[in-house]
């Protein structure tokens, strides 16, 4: 298995080593917000920033996936000693890992300088942290979308499904806002699409 | 220990409509070299494909080494060896890349053997796979698949694209591997040569369906050409079962009949010919004969 993440790392290194950029910004401009006290210039940035961050992880599961499938990677992989499953959970592994490694710097930057401008509410706390699980589970989201999106051989449905996921979850956050019924919906659609990835990917022919 | 690596019941493959595999059943027993035989589309590659689960059948079932070839577990996988048809490998990695993660993959990694065959390839390490030759892609891929030291190998047409010289070094290879292990190995092609060099049984897919399925000695014994001459002319009325061919021309007649056995030269013998030799056949014209649409039917009832 480790041989599996430390292959799908290597071989996507570009999109992780991108979504590191972005974080750094996110962190830099955060840093700025405190320092400087730009709140404004710099919430903009901020969320610009996040947005390509966003799509980097979706991106990631796109390239993970329609990498495969045009070179035929799982194929070879598949006469080794290894089984589907396997192939895709060190997959999902690795958006996790992405996920965690790129966002958690950004998520801890931002509950500093929320906590340095905390307003007197009481809910407040339970707002930010609400914020941080909402973040994490779209960037999430973003990459198990990749993955179902990205096997396929054709590069207008490739399209046609990242802008569908660059619309959907945005609008979630929007309608529904930064609460535990949003991360509820989140955790939900990145359930039922890991599941959709697994059946499509252990049912298809390599 | 499984006496057949291989089991396939009543297999069934339907691709975008068409009939691909009809109904094939077959065992092959451990440490047989099994040469699986047929015509470009005849369903060699889709069978093969089964067997290692990269293609669910559409009804039936196929068993590799007792399991069940689409829930294969990493273990049995390990213990499979497999040359691909074409030899499509990783082919954005370098040699070196590739070698490295098949053998941190693999559950047994035999690092002598491998290092005698890489010494016999001189291959380039640091050349992508995409760059090498075909013959090197396929010693490459020969080498990869019997450094696990696998109980089963399946070659996929292993030699497709080669050049003659290049053929023959890979075969001769091949067989100094597989004759040097004792291993089970399923061997698919379309050049009849190679089979008939290494195969101790044969399989003969004609659109689809198991025309044959025995011995290569057997094979070669129970289909027979005749050349038949009688006094005048030939009978219109001869009738032997298992003719698959028929040629007349004024005196002469060919046949070519599938189990030949003594009761059937005696029915011929009624017909009081002048003469009967019987005419050497190679695997090629038995299988040029096989594979003929009117003698698959033929073939197919009368379970060579």
């Amino acid at each position: 298995m480790l041989k599996l993440i430390a292959r799908e790392i290597c071989d996507h290194s570009v999109y992780f080593g991108v979504c590191c950029v972005l974080s750094a910004v996110i962190v830099a401009t955060l840093i700025c917000m405190i320092v400087y006290g730009i709140v404004g210039a710099g919430v903009l940035i901020a969320c610009m920033v996040a947005g390509l961050l966003f799509l980097g992880f979706g991106a990631l599961g796109v390239g993970q996936m329609y990498a495969d499938r045009a070179n035929r990677v799982s194929t070879f992989l598949s006469t080794q000693a290894v089984t589907r499953n396997r192939i895709l959970v060190a997959r999902i592994l690795v958006g996790v890992l992405t996920v965690v490694v790129t966002l958690v710097p950004a998520l801890v930057s931002g509950i500093i300088l929320l906590t340095l401008k905390k307003p007197p509410l009481e809910f407040y706390s339970q707002m930010v942290w609400d914020i941080c699980a909402v973040l994490l589970l779209m960037g999430l989201a973003c990459h198990s979308m990749g993955l179902l999106v990205g096997w396929t051989g054709s590069k207008a449905r490739l399209f046609v499904g990242l802008l569908c996921l660059m619309l959907l979850l945005p609008a979630l956050v929007v309608v529904k806002g930064f609460g535990p019924a949003t991360a509820a919906l989140l955790a939900l659609l990145i359930l039922v699409v890991w599941g959709r990835v697994w059946h499509v990917f252990t049912s298809a022919s390599l | 220990m499984n006496d057949n690596p291989i089991v396939i019941e009543d297999l069934v493959k339907y691709y975008e409509g068409r009939c691909v595999l009809d109904g094939i059943s077959l065992k092959v027993p451990r440490g047989c070299i099994y040469g699986l035989l047929g015509r470009n589309g005849s369903g060699k590659t889709t069978l093969i494909r089964i067997l290692l689960g990269l293609e669910p059948p559409t009804r039936g079932r196929t068993l590799v080494l007792g399991e069940d070839s689409a829930k294969l577990s990493a273990s049995t996988h390990g213990r499979v060896g497999y040359v691909a048809e074409g030899h499509h490998l990783i082919q954005s990695y370098k040699v070196r890349r590739l070698i490295d993660l098949c053998k941190g993959l693999s559950l047994h990694w035999n690092d002598e053997f491998f290092g005698q065959l890489m010494e016999t390839f001189r291959l380039p390490m640091d050349r992508k796979v995409k760059e090498l030759s075909t013959g090197m892609r396929a010693q490459l891929n020969l080498a990869l698949a019997m450094a696990i030291d696998p109980e089963l190998v399946i070659l996929d047409d292993p030699t497709l694209g080669l050049d003659t010289v290049a053929r023959r070094q890979f075969l001769e290879l091949a067989i100094d591997v597989i004759q040097r292990q004792g291993r089970t190995i399923l061997f698919s092609s379309h050049i009849l040569g190679d089979v008939e060099r290494i195969a101790d049984r044969v399989g003969v897919l004609v659109a689809g369906k198991l025309v044959v399925d025995c011995g290569l000695d057997e094979l070669k014994n129970r289909v027979k050409r005749l050349r038949v001459i009688f006094p005048e002319r030939t009978p219109d009325d001869l009738y032997l079962t298992d003719i698959i061919n028929r040629k007349t021309q004024g005196r002469e007649m060919v046949l070519t009949v599938a189990n030949w056995n003594p009761q059937k030269q005696a029915i011929l013998e009624t017909f009081g010919p002048q003469s009967c030799i019987e005419m050497p056949m190679t695997l090629e014209d038995i299988f040029i004969e096989c594979t003929r649409p009117a003698s698959a039917a033929v073939l197919q009832e009368s379970e060579v």
